[in-house]
């Protein structure tokens, strides 16, 4: 009986190997035309999400009310405008910017505002009168986001800049700007942008950069309620 | 060169709370470099060649290699050397941190190097047997195990081998007897386990009325020691806590000048640190001038 052990152990191992392997490997039903299956999915998932209800951030159970709420209540400002899709083919080369032209600001107002809740050695290395980057026009090509846009930017510029990307749903978040990161201003703190005007709620990397549109990153210490906008918290 | 090693447990113990705590907590880069040093020059003068191999083949090595995952995944600092493909910066400020904690997890590996073979478990056992009975037997038979496993591996294999000298070993038979000795080492500690607790029992360890004998005797020499490391952790501490000395990383790398005052601080915790390499060294010195009378 014994010298059937050690084949019984390997058995075990390689029962144990085969499993965990077809557990982890991703689903293989709905890949027969796609290549990429799961991230295609997920970004056209994501799309029509965001289409369908622009407003709806978290509480399920309010879902229907917020969707109706957005239609016959145009008490918000804002022009909402659809996310476009990002072309994979769109052409990030810094040398071939051509005549497309958008305005670019990195402001930190709210950071010196509360200057206090920083960490001393944060608080040093912030510019007093909250310009990071001034207002100016830059170029961009067909098909880029509002991300590509910033990196490019501050990348020419030799700002620092920190982004988490998260490839299989195509989406960038920025996490910091010359070393001013999420959260060193309170918990509630951290970087947004707003697009003429209005803060789009989908993520910098799904929007599409229009010709003439004036783009602006913000520092925000009290999610976005400290710098005109909103959020799922303060919208009742 | 075990003279530090015949002191009494306590200041053995005292010793390698002390510096394993500040490297672990303070990650001042001189603090650091200190630890860094003196953890493997006793490492290596505790533990001979085979420390020596494991310091510099593994244990120096970690510091790179932090360095350069630290910075892959950490892209703070305000000093931008260049860029990754996906457009995070690389900056100076994320390899120093890389850098420093890799040598501040190098330091508290050589130092364990050195407690493992100072403080053995009959010491372990004497400083915690009262307080934690259950808890220090389990730690130091943790601590024993890896070694003990092996050495009783080696035994069985070689066994094994003495069972069947004249077989022919292809890859399967070669399988087949690891897989034995394998199932003879875990039926072994099994059991080994069960003996340890009975025979422990049995003993009564762990009663409270019961006492064990030890012949570790707290005397002047032990008593001169410890007043001598807790003066300078002392000092160290004020140091640490009065902000004489002091260090960022991020974002942007500084650290105190070098006053007067931090210099005694370094100089303080460096003393804290070589305090076993000092009494090996003067035993050495010691001896040598008795040689000499002779």
């Amino acid at each position: 009986m014994k010298k059937y052990l050690s084949a019984a152990i390997i058995f075990v191992i390689a029962a144990v190997i085969a499993s965990a392997w077809f557990v982890s490997r991703p689903s293989t039903v709905p890949s027969e035309t796609n290549e990429i299956p799961s991230t295609s999915d997920v970004s056209i998932d994501n799309t029509t999400s965001a289409e369908e209800k622009p407003d709806v951030k978290g509480d399920t159970d309010k879902q229907a009310n917020s969707r109706e709420e957005a239609v016959t209540e145009p008490s918000v400002p804002q022009t909402e405008q659809k996310p476009k899709e990002i072309t994979e083919s769109a052409n990030t080369d810094e040398n071939t910017a051509d005549t497309h032209k958008c305005t670019l600001s990195v402001r930190c107002d709210t950071a010196v505002a509360n200057i206090s809740r920083l960490t001393p050695e944060k608080a040093e290395i912030i510019p007093k009168d909250g310009v990071i980057y001034s207002k100016r026009e830059v170029t961009f090509n067909v098909g880029e986001s509002v991300f590509n846009v910033l990196l490019r930017e501050m990348k020419l510029n030799r700002i620092h800049f920190e982004f988490e990307n998260t490839p299989i749903y195509k989406s960038a978040y920025v996490e910091g700007i010359a070393n001013l990161y999420e959260f060193d201003c309170g918990e509630l703190s951290g970087w947004v942008y707003r697009v003429n005007g209005s803060f789009p709620n989908y993520g910098c990397s799904k929007y599409a950069v229009n010709d003439g549109d004036v783009i602006e990153w913000i520092y925000t210490c009290d999610l976005g309620n400290d710098v005109g906008g909103r959020n799922v918290y303060t919208e009742e | 060169m075990q003279e530090f090693k015949t002191y009494h447990p306590i200041v053995n113990f005292f010793y390698f709370a002390c510096v394993t705590a500040i490297t672990c907590f303070y990650m001042h880069p001189v603090f650091t470099l200190t630890s860094l040093v003196c953890g493997i020059a006793y490492a290596v003068m505790t533990g001979k060649a085979a420390s020596a191999r494991l310091a510099f083949l593994v244990i120096l090595p970690i510091i790179p290699v932090s360095a350069v995952l630290n910075s892959l995944f950490n892209h703070g600092g305000m000093t931008i050397l260049g860029y990754f493909s996906d457009g995070n910066p690389l900056t100076a400020e994320s390899i120093v941190y890389g850098a420093a904690s890799g040598a501040m997890i190098a330091a508290v590996i050589s130092f364990f190097l050195s407690y493992s073979k100072i403080i053995t478990s009959d010491k372990f056992i004497y400083i915690f047997g009262k307080a934690i009975p259950s808890l220090s037997l389990i730690f130091s038979m943790v601590i024993n195990l890896i070694p003990r496993l092996a050495k009783k591996a080696k035994e069985i294999s070689d066994g094994q081998r003495g069972l069947a000298p004249n077989k022919k070993s292809t890859l399967f038979s070669k399988l087949k007897t690891s897989f034995r000795v394998m199932s003879i080492l875990v039926t072994w500690s099994l059991e080994d386990a069960v003996d340890t607790a009975d025979s422990m029992k049995s003993r009564g360890y762990g009663l409270s009325k019961r006492s064990a004998y030890s012949n570790f005797v707290f005397d002047k020499r032990d008593a001169t020691v410890t007043a001598a490391m807790a003066f300078l952790l002392l000092y160290t501490l004020i140091g640490i806590c009065s902000k004489g000395i002091d260090y960022v990383y991020f974002p942007s790398f500084k650290i105190n000048g070098a006053t007067p005052y931090a210099v005694s601080v370094f100089i303080s915790y460096f003393l804290l640190c070589a305090t076993p390499i000092i009494i090996e060294s003067c035993e050495a010195i010691r001896w040598k001038f008795l040689r000499q009378k002779i």
